[in-house]
């Protein structure tokens, strides 16, 4: 994935939980933001689809706990 | 002028500007710029977010009530509301929950506790009436008609049991037609299709609650017209989080529950002051002369300069005045309307001109004390930049709006502004205009008897009639509308909401009166109420208030008179309180109860001061030249 890619997740997430983008690590998951509640949970991934122009599917929604996995998925979306 | 492409360090600045904002009026301006429109999912949380931390008392108490997930709705609001400089407290009622919270019988139901002043009810029939709506492509007619019978009935009783047990206006949404219905383009040929089923049901939805002073219809099936109905609901956040209106949508309903909400509090602004060159037609009169600026038929520019006066025409029927504050010579623009008998707005539709070379802040101040209105009644219109940023910095008060560049797009910003949002046109609105020139003729006529010094002589040529009578609730709009909008000859200021005013009504120990007037100039329509309420052995004035245009001839003796009588008609040993509460705005009727005869009680440090008249000193006071009539019918008013 190109550094601007995953810095601009890292962006939309940041914005989402009102987080400092730094702080989003690879392993940054739901434990580690205490404004990741089940609504922000889909307005992240509604701000991601909006980002990168891409759709999740319902299945995908589910697995998008860790940054790792949603960069995992947003890379399969843009080149798969 | 335009914002950079980059809106994303632009928009945190933004946000940090909103949360810091010292006044409605700078928040306003702060996001005067932001394309609430386009907004992103991540731009709405980044700014709602500060907006929530900014705080402060709210301008609006709204509850949202749905049987669908609302729950992204307040950040939306929020937003909307702080670019109107408004504040909102939310209340979310339950999931589904909507007919328990207003029973109240929900657990720990706060609603009534939360005392909203808006309540809006969005249902999803889908929810609603699941198996109906699943099969309804196998239900017969007689039972689609059925089905819309009981939709209805369910949102009529829960309207009345929400009337009874909250005084909040109440908004009900309509019900957005399918974009899919199940028989295609068959479907208008069904006996009772879906399409058919929906048109009828939100046409009875309206039928029902048209007119009703507490009852609102928010149209969410024009609104969903207008976002795009296909994007209405987005179908992975309707089986993951049973949210039947997509983000998005909820943005528009945000949008629209800010007109609600201006609506619903009287907080319209009352005159919209125009430019003249390229904004009410194309060129320059200076310099292209009257035949030479662009309206009318026949060129691209000219006919949108045509609509564009026909908007604002029906702005006008609506009770908006219209105004001119433009830099010109006032000899070319009589020309121009002279010789161009086809432009729409004449010169006499406008209320007030302020045609000449003067700065437009100074100008617009002169139309707002000769209009009697307060600088934030006015939204100021001009297609230079370099005019309307000098206005909004040296009257923040005013709105101002920047037209665009091309006149193709001016009706459409018209149309946008929340500003002249009225939850009903009054009978009287549409003669606004006419009552300001008939007021204009009145001053002419005073400034002529001011030179001889005959003030009697000047009121008694007036010919004043009054009509006082008790309110009845067909009065309602206009009693609510007086209750909101009168500032300066307000003695307490109570602004009484049409519930409680409905309440008021009811009430034994209360008289509500309402007093009509007109003279040799013409109809003034409904100008003052008195509110009425026995205390023991007092008969305390609650609210005594009269329009502005009512003014200086003396209509408030001829009422305070009536209200004298009132006393003395009744038996025993009643006496008159009174009860003057100042505020920025009506500082001219400060003395008004001395001036009356009352004797000061209590003045309190706040200014608030109690009066008191005793039976034995009410003397009516003379107004000899206002002729009162008991009958409302002699004055043809009703």
């Amino acid at each position: 994935m190109p550094p601007a890619a995953e810095h601009r997740i890292r962006e939309v997430m940041a914005q989402v939980f009102e987080l400092d983008p730094g702080a989003i690590h690879d392993g940054f998951s739901r434990a580690d933001a205490p404004l990741w509640s089940s609504l922000a949970h889909l307005q992240m991934v509604s701000a991601l689809e909006e980002a990168f122009g891409i759709r999740f599917t319902m299945k995908e929604v589910g697995e998008m706990e860790r940054f790792d996995s949603i960069r995992r998925l947003v890379a399969a979306r843009l080149h798969g | 002028m335009d914002r950079p492409r980059d809106s994303k360090l632009d928009l945190r600045a933004v946000a940090e500007a909103a949360a810091a904002a010292a006044d409605a009026a700078a928040l306003r301006r702060t996001l005067a710029s932001v394309d609430l429109e386009k907004l992103s999912t991540s731009d709405l949380s980044l700014l709602s977010r500060a907006l929530e931390r900014r705080g402060g008392t709210p301008d609006v108490k709204l509850a949202c009530l749905a049987n669908f997930t609302l729950d992204l709705l307040p950040r939306w609001v929020d937003v909307h509301f702080a670019r109107e400089g408004l504040r909102a407290a939310h209340y979310l009622g339950g999931f589904d929950q909507h007919v328990q919270e207003v029973l109240g019988v929900s657990d720990g139901s706060g609603l009534a506790a939360f005392a909203p002043d808006l309540v809006l009810l969005a249902l999803s029939l889908r929810r609603l009436r699941p198996e109906a709506m699943a099969g309804f492509a196998s239900l017969s007619p007689a039972r689609r008609r059925e089905l819309r019978d009981d939709v209805l009935s369910h949102l009529e009783s829960w309207a009345e049991a929400a009337l009874v047990r909250l005084s909040s206006t109440l908004l009900i949404a309509n019900f957005p037609s399918p974009v899919r219905p199940a028989f295609g383009i068959a479907d208008l040929n069904e006996e009772y299709g879906e399409t058919e089923f929906h048109l009828e049901l939100n046409l009875e939805l309206l039928r029902r609650f048209k007119g009703h002073p507490r009852v609102q219809v928010l149209d969410a099936d024009r609104l969903a017209s207008a976002y795009g109905k296909e994007r209405v609901t987005d179908g992975k956040l309707l089986y993951l989080a049973k949210m039947d209106w997509s983000p998005g949508f909820l943005g528009c309903v945000a949008a629209e529950l800010v007109r609600h909400a201006r609506a619903a509090q009287g907080r319209a602004r009352k005159c919209l002051v125009l430019d003249l060159d390229n904004t009410l037609w194309g060129g320059v009169v200076g310099e292209d002369g009257p035949a030479g600026v662009r309206i009318g038929t026949g060129d691209p520019e000219g006919e949108a300069f045509l609509d564009f006066h026909h908007s604002l025409k029906a702005l006008q029927a609506q009770g908006v005045l219209l105004a001119v504050c433009s830099k010109n010579n006032p000899a070319d623009v009589a020309e121009l309307f002279d010789r161009r008998p086809e432009i729409p707005l004449r010169l006499s539709d406008f209320a007030a001109l302020e045609i000449g070379w003067g700065p437009k802040h100074e100008g617009l101040r002169r139309i707002a004390a000769s209009l009697n209105l307060g600088l934030d009644s006015l939204v100021f219109a001009d297609d230079n930049p370099a005019e309307t940023s000098l206005v909004a910095q040296m009257l923040p008060e005013v709105r101002t709006v920047l037209l665009p560049p091309d006149p193709a797009d001016f009706a459409a910003v018209l149309h946008r502004l929340a500003d002249f949002e009225r939850t009903a046109v009054l009978p009287g609105d549409a003669g606004k205009t006419r009552q300001y020139a008939e007021e204009r003729q009145r001053q002419d006529l005073r400034a002529v008897l001011a030179v001889t010094g005959d003030l009697s002589g000047y009121l008694a040529s007036l010919r004043t009639e009054l009509a006082i009578g008790r309110a009845r609730r067909d009065d309602l709009p206009r009693l609510h509308q007086l209750f909101t909008k009168t500032n300066q000859f307000n003695l307490t200021t109570a602004r009484y909401t049409p519930a409680a005013l409905e309440r008021l009504l009811g009430l034994p120990v209360c008289e509500v009166w309402i007093a009509r007037a007109r003279d040799r100039f013409g109809d003034m329509g409904t100008i003052g109420a008195v509110v009425l309420r026995r205390e023991g052995h007092l008969l305390l004035v609650d609210s005594f208030l009269m329009s502005c245009r009512a003014m200086g001839r003396g209509i408030e003796t001829a009422m305070m008179n009536h209200v004298k009588q009132r006393l003395l008609d009744e038996p025993g040993h009643l006496e008159l309180g009174g009860r003057f509460v100042p505020t920025a705005r009506n500082k001219p009727v400060e003395t008004f109860y001395e001036d009356q005869g009352f004797q000061v009680l209590d003045r309190r440090a706040s200014g608030e001061t109690l009066y008191l008249l005793r039976r034995g000193q009410a003397r009516r006071q003379d107004c000899g030249w206002i002729e009162v009539v008991q009958d409302e019918m002699a004055l043809g008013i009703r």
